[in-house]
């Protein structure tokens, strides 16, 4: 943990994204960091965001910190945060019980508008490393998110279990878990916060034998849409649908039905980890 | 089910995309989708709220070549899977619109 201006403060890098976390509550930042699996990181900062226990939410003195501000994300009645024109500084203002889960959910909202204003986007898919490629798995509740994370094994790091930042580079996509999430992660490899390069996208769909086939891009851009968006009104005012319209058309897309063994692993790599 | 002289009107949220010919529509995160080929994406185009199912089936039957008892039972059939998916609304009845 280092020092800014006084206070503690941590830093850590979602979606190529990072933050630097201040606040007087040691304690807090003590948690944060090994929740997240933080490290000490000597780089440049995107996003400051400094963390204070504040009244209530909508009373005058929470109402009267965010004046300057011109932005607001009200987490319920646990944190009010307020965002600065360009996202680049965060006043969180904590009113419950649970710092540190307000601090994660206030965390991820604000990277998901980072990620959405840099032309990313945020999907509920689990998301895989596999040497040096990444593998996108969604499909609707209970078809298989967590089964699949559950049979990463040695050479898999688990980038996500639920949401998958993804941001387009270089004719391809680039894809990081939100904080938080990583497992298994290998010490000798590339480090997540850098990004790992997407390989394929996966429908999952639960069978009693497993088969993998290419997707056709219709129904792939079909049925990532399907799934649930975190906020369905402020996604679609980012055009979502042109960005996983253009996923789809860069990343091979596959339909994967799949039983719950780890045989599945062996499929995708014979069928698509060889196939460059 | 589906009225022949209803009219109906896209549903607020519901979003569509053409894709590789085939027109993707889908309420975003809410699991309705439909996928559709070139007729059915002109009759989506159609369903603005202006237009009873009748003068619909009089457009598709005059830019494609089909028999009108054939167009309205696949436009009627079409409407009802919107339907169900919550893609379209109906807005008013009766075939005055014609």
């Amino acid at each position: 943990m280092a020092k800014q201006a006084g206070q503690e403060c941590l830093t850590t890098v979602v979606g190529g994204i990072s933050v630097r976390i201040t606040s007087v509550d040691t304690s807090l930042l003590v948690r944060l960091i090994e929740y997240m699996d933080a490290e000490e990181m000597d780089i440049p900062i995107d996003v400051t965001l400094r963390v204070e226990q504040v009244g209530e939410a909508g009373s005058p003195e929470v109402l009267s910190l965010g004046a300057s501000f011109s932005d607001c994300i009200e987490g319920e009645n646990e944190y009010t945060a307020y965002l600065n024109h360009s996202g680049t500084s965060v006043l969180l203002l904590l009113h419950g019980e649970y710092p540190l889960e307000a601090t994660m959910n206030c965390l991820r909202q604000v990277i998901r508008r980072r990620i959405y204003s840099e032309g990313g986007i945020v999907l509920h898919a689990a998301c895989i490393r596999q040497g040096s490629d990444a593998y996108l798995f969604y499909g609707p509740s209970g078809a298989g998110k967590s089964t699949v994370c559950s049979f990463a094994a040695a050479g898999h790091v688990v980038l996500s279990d639920d949401l998958t930042c993804l941001k387009r580079k270089a004719g391809g996509w680039v894809c990081w878990g939100m904080p938080g999430v990583v497992r298994n992660p290998n010490p000798e490899s590339t480090p997540v916060y850098t990004g790992t390069p997407l390989k394929a996208v996966i429908r999952l769909i639960q069978a009693s034998t497993t088969k993998l086939a290419p997707l056709h891009k219709s129904l792939a851009l079909a049925s990532l849409m399907a799934v649930p968006f975190e906020d369905t009104r402020f996604d679609m005012g980012f055009g979502i649908m042109e960005k996983v319209n253009r996923l789809v058309e860069d990343v091979p897309c596959y339909s994967l039905h799949f039983r719950k063994d780890p045989e599945f692993w062996d499929v995708i790599s014979q069928q698509i980890g060889q196939a460059s | 089910m589906t009225g022949v002289c209803e009219v109906y009107q896209r549903a607020e949220r519901a979003v569509s995309r053409v894709v590789d010919g085939e027109t993707v529509i889908v309420q975003p995160g809410q699991g309705m989708v439909s996928i559709t080929n070139e007729v059915g994406s002109y009759v989506w185009d159609l369903l603005d709220g202006n237009r009873a199912v009748p003068r619909i089936v009089d457009d598709v039957c005059d830019a494609f070549d089909v028999e009108r008892p054939r167009a309205q039972e696949d436009i009627l059939a079409f409407i009802g899977e919107l339907r169900t998916h919550q893609l379209i609304v109906p807005c008013a009845t009766g075939c005055s619109h014609d």
